[in-house]
């Protein structure tokens, strides 16, 4: 089981290493803020699973200070990815809306609140985050497939194309995932007393489910032209 | 936030034109913009305009408007008063736009 979690884990790091790279070189061009904050979580996404495994891989003979070091580090990577992803979902689809203004920054704040040596005691910290980062991903994930759904009406009268409405559907998909993957992983922390990391049997689903979530968000931004090319080939005869 | 200028425009002509009092109106046109995939916060000129083309006839000879086509034709001629008009906001469809147009 061991290797095939690994190739994963490789795999999902490959693909958001160039998600997250794509996306902030495209803010470089644009200055938009949706690429820069999403490009951000997709490589926190990425270093934090590689500082996850430094920490678990540190021996006993390690420091008591570099050991704290690099779990303070894993921690802030790992809460700047959904504040990366809480910011885009704002941006991208209620840059007008006090209320998801508000919703944003308030889950960014608990985010924030779960990185040592701020706010909540060290015993909760990992239950917040976690339940921060699933409302989080399932928030994108009604935003993406709502919006899919008006493309798809839109769609009947001209308005909108094919390729745009899946990359919708694409993005929607991949953040199901991903709010599987946390809902998941918040059982298990809430019925076992088991490390998620070294217990096989549930890193290979939740394995899985990162790597699709991050294919997929790279997909729906930067769908391939075949698929493009197909999508508006399926949909011309319906037109005609 | 507040509606769009094209939707309180469409609005005001739609009431003025029809016997339809002011609430009943706008439901009629948030009805056929939420039917079209739209909505009154971010409805642009040209997609009004594709409402009044294929939506709204429909709508409003259900709510016994008899001249409903010719109501729709008026108001989409007079919505040229858009003619160049920004956008409202950034829309959700910019941002993957931006992400498919970079090579």
């Amino acid at each position: 089981m061991q290797p095939i979690i690994g190739i994963l884990f490789g795999a999902t790091l490959v693909t958001g290493i160039a998600l997250g790279t794509r996306l902030l070189w495209l803010h470089r061009q644009t200055r938009g803020i949706p690429e820069l904050v999403i490009g951000l979580a997709a490589l926190c996404t990425c270093v934090s699973g590689v500082v996850r495994a430094v920490l678990l891989n540190l021996g006993d003979d390690a420091s008591p200070l570099l050991t704290q070091a690099v779990a303070t580090l894993f921690s802030a990577l790992f809460a700047a990815a959904p504040i990366g992803m809480v910011l885009g979902t704002w941006k991208v689809f209620r840059p007008d809306d006090r209320w998801a203004a508000g919703l944003a920054w308030s889950l960014a704040l608990v985010l924030a609140l779960t990185v040592p040596p701020l706010g909540f005691a060290p015993e909760a910290r990992s239950l917040v985050l976690l339940s921060a980062a699933t409302v989080i991903s399932v928030w994108t994930m009604v935003e993406a497939l709502m919006h899919y759904s008006k493309l798809r009406r839109r769609m009947r009268l001209g308005l909108a194309d094919p390729v745009t409405a899946a990359q919708f559907l694409t993005w929607g998909l991949g953040m199901g995932c991903n709010s599987v993957s946390r809902v998941l992983t918040l059982g298990f922390m809430a019925f076992t007393n088991l490390e998620p990391m070294q217990t096989g049997w549930f890193m290979l689903p939740v394995a899985l489910l990162g790597f699709v979530t991050l294919a997929c968000l790279y997909a729906a931004f930067f769908p391939p032209l075949a698929l493009q090319d197909w999508l508006s080939a399926r949909e011309a005869p319906a037109e005609a | 936030m507040a509606e769009s200028a094209v939707f309180e425009f469409t609005t005001d002509r739609l009431h003025a034109l029809t016997n339809l009092d002011e609430l009943a109106t706008r439901g009629t046109v948030r009805i056929a913009l939420r039917d079209a995939g739209l909505d009154a916060k971010g409805v642009s000129r040209d997609q009004m305009e594709v409402v009044l083309d294929r939506v709204l006839p429909v709508m409003l000879e259900r709510r016994g408007i008899e001249d409903a086509d010719e109501v729709c034709v008026t108001i989409r001629g007079e919505l040229r008063v858009f003619e160049g008009a920004a956008a409202a906001s950034a829309s959700p469809e910019s941002f993957v736009a931006r992400t498919r147009a970079s090579r």
